[in-house]
């Protein structure tokens, strides 16, 4: 590809189909990343296209640092994209509301975490996805994007504390489905074992 | 809490480490549209950022190129090209009399008069009067015999109180100048009937006479050192009103202009914007402040998405059947009521479709400015300043989308609608050429950049920036 071709800096990206190779190659990949943020298809590829744009923007000022760089970069770039998004849109405003860190003693740890049943990746993604948006927001930038709660918290102008809490409520929603998820299951199973 | 090594994080961190999902062919194609319009818009900017401030240097030095070429040529033309005697009084400065001389034309004997020749003046032109009746007395120095033939030079000029020595080749005929009734007299080069120009003119003395001009004009030749001329303090209606506009500090113009546009940064393919209207000027001295009203029209294409279910037919459904009996009461009737309804495909079709719109903007500037040089007839400065657009109309040039039968689910609009207050910061270089002396071309490249995007959506494109070129008609008031 064009974009790194063995330097130190990059080149811009010229033509369409340097463009194109980049789009097919870091397309899915992306469009994933995306969803995982906003929940829904059309969104996720609208958030997509925003940053590839920024990605063709600002390739000039892309470093490469080794293998592997291009693509954390370009995440990197998907994510803040996310992000912009999310805070522009009007359902962030209204839903990601950062409960205060005194609440956090409502979400004890859980000390005996069970061993989880294996997911498929649709019921992973259902699952994220069914989350509420400030909930998935840290979860997703914790736990999937290996960010620290400092990050977090000056990514999404909040406390430290905050971003704690808010994990630890994610975390919570989500064992509760996958158990409810699980008797569920159980339940069907034993009733069909039954006739 | 952030140290333990969730299982619930595990689960997801393994389950969604690949997660993949395809792109849809209308997405990527959109994309892909997107990104080419982004790189033909970047390679725009690379190109007319350095093009516009080229232009502006261009349009800088070929107006002070222009301005030198007009200064030296009148100086030439002063200095060589003519032979008549300027009477100017002695406060002008050196570029007023160059650009506005006031000359006591005389035709010459000798056409090649230059600041190193020398004129002979007739045998008999003893007396030298100017024009005004006035009389100046040439005394010529007697003790040099080869001088006889009346050769004579000036060797200084008497300005009232002031001598003015002028370099001369000796011994030469000294005139000396009296003045009778002026304060301060030009000076007066002569040799044998000469007459000998500096070389440029001189601040406080700058005046030739042709002795051919000054008929009848006494002349007495003394053995002194001095030629005392009395020259008038001409100055002619004409010449007192240019020095009153001249010397006004502030005056106001009025005025009218049309400036092409240019916009980049924005969704639109058409750059172009036309803008016009009428402004005034009140300057003081090389400050100006400059405001007025005016429109700006552009075009811009306005996309939508529409989404349909396309028309695949209609029917007659049955709403109710009603039965009565017929006049014989034997049979049941039966009156069957129906509606006509249509029927539409259960799938989804997206229609894409661009709305051309002009719209126009009520401009109000409020322009500063300082010339840095100024001439008569032109001067050169610079100009900066915030402009207020308000959109005031909009207009559709393009029918609304038909979509005939379909059934139209949503319509979306793609290209974001215009924003309706707009501010923009303004720099130029203004090139003035007075025409007359109230009338005054003016052009003015500028640079304007937009606080706001022109979209509301502000994420939507970077902020614009435009070059234009103001022409303008100003009035002196």
């Amino acid at each position: 590809m064009k974009f790194t071709s063995g330097k130190n800096r990059s080149e811009d990206l010229h033509s369409n189909a340097d463009i194109e190779a980049i789009y097919d190659r870091y397309a899915p990949r992306f469009l994933g990343l995306c969803y995982r943020y906003c929940g829904n298809r059309e969104d996720a590829e609208d958030i997509m296209h925003d940053g590839f744009l920024n990605i063709i923007r600002n390739a000039h000022q892309f470093q490469s640092r080794g293998e592997g760089s291009l693509e954390a970069w370009m995440k990197r770039i998907m994510v803040t994209t996310s992000l912009k998004y999310l805070r522009d849109h009007v359902k962030y405003r209204k839903y990601l509301v950062f409960e205060s860190v005194r609440e956090e003693n409502n979400f004890p740890e859980d000390e005996d975490e069970p061993s989880y049943p294996e997911l498929s990746q649709p019921e992973l993604l259902q699952l994220i996805t069914e989350l509420p948006l400030g909930y998935r927001t840290v979860f997703n930038f914790y736990v999937l994007e290996n960010y620290s709660h400092k990050e977090i918290a000056g990514l999404l102008h909040c406390s430290e504390n905050t971003s704690k809490t808010q994990l630890m409520k994610a975390r919570a929603w989500l064992r509760k489905r996958i158990m409810e998820s699980e008797k569920t299951e159980e339940y069907g199973h034993k009733e069909s074992s039954c006739r | 809490m952030d140290t333990k090594n969730h299982r619930v994080d595990d689960l997801f961190r393994k389950g969604l480490a690949d997660l993949e999902i395809s792109p849809t062919a209308s997405g990527r194609s959109s994309f892909m549209k997107k990104a080419r319009a982004e790189i033909k818009k970047r390679s725009v900017r690379v190109f007319w950022l350095p093009g516009s401030v080229v232009i502006l240097l261009i349009a800088l030095l070929g107006g002070a190129y222009l301005v030198n070429k007009k200064a030296t040529k009148n100086q030439t033309a002063q200095i060589t090209g003519r032979q008549t005697t300027d009477i100017r009084p002695s406060h002008m400065t050196t570029t007023a009399m160059m650009t506005r001389p006031i000359r006591k034309s005389v035709p010459a004997q000798n056409p090649g008069i230059s600041a190193n020749k020398k004129t002979r003046l007739p045998e008999n032109d003893n007396n030298l009067k100017v024009r005004n009746n006035r009389t100046f007395h040439l005394t010529t120095s007697s003790n040099q015999k080869e001088n006889k033939d009346q050769k004579r030079e000036i060797s200084s000029i008497k300005s009232g109180q002031e001598t003015t020595s002028i370099s001369r080749p000796e011994p030469s005929v000294v005139i000396s100048t009296r003045q009778e009734s002026l304060p301060k007299e030009p000076s007066l080069n002569h040799e044998s009937g000469s007459t000998f120009l500096p070389d440029r003119p001189a601040k406080d003395s700058l005046q030739t006479i042709s002795s051919a001009a000054l008929p009848g004009t006494r002349r007495t030749v003394k053995d002194t050192n001095a030629v005392a001329a009395e020259i008038p303090q001409a100055k002619s209606p004409e010449h007192s009103n240019e020095r009153s506009v001249q010397d006004k500090k502030w005056n106001i113009r009025a005025g009218i202009y049309y400036m092409p546009e240019w916009i980049f940064n924005t969704l639109d393919k058409n750059k172009y914007i036309n803008n016009f209207g009428a402004e005034g000027v009140f300057r003081f001295g090389r400050y100006s402040l400059r405001t007025g009203i005016g429109l700006s029209v552009t075009r811009g294409s306005n996309e939508i998405a529409i989404d349909t279910k396309p028309y695949l037919g209609s029917y007659h459904s049955l709403d109710s059947i009603t039965y009565h009996w017929d006049s014989r009461h034997y049979y049941l009737v039966p009156k069957v009521y129906t509606t006509l309804k249509d029927v539409f495909d259960t799938a989804l079709h997206k229609n894409y479709f661009t709305m051309e719109r002009e719209y126009t903007y009520l401009q109000i500037p409020l322009i500063l400015g300082y010339d840095f040089y100024d001439k008569n007839w032109f001067s050169l400065g610079m100009r900066f300043g915030p402009v207020l657009s308000l959109l005031i109309k909009t207009r559709e040039l393009t029918s609304a989308y038909d979509a005939g039968k379909d059934l139209i689910l949503t319509v979306n609009n793609i290209t974001p609608d215009r924003i309706h207050l707009n501010w923009q910061a303004m720099a130029g270089i203004n090139a003035s050429f007075h025409l007359s002396r109230r009338f005054i071309f003016e052009l003015e490249p500028n640079l304007r950049y937009y606080f706001d995007s022109v979209y509301e959506k502000s994420g939507t494109s970077d902020k614009p920036w435009s070059i234009g070129i103001r022409a303008s008609i100003m009035v002196n008031l």
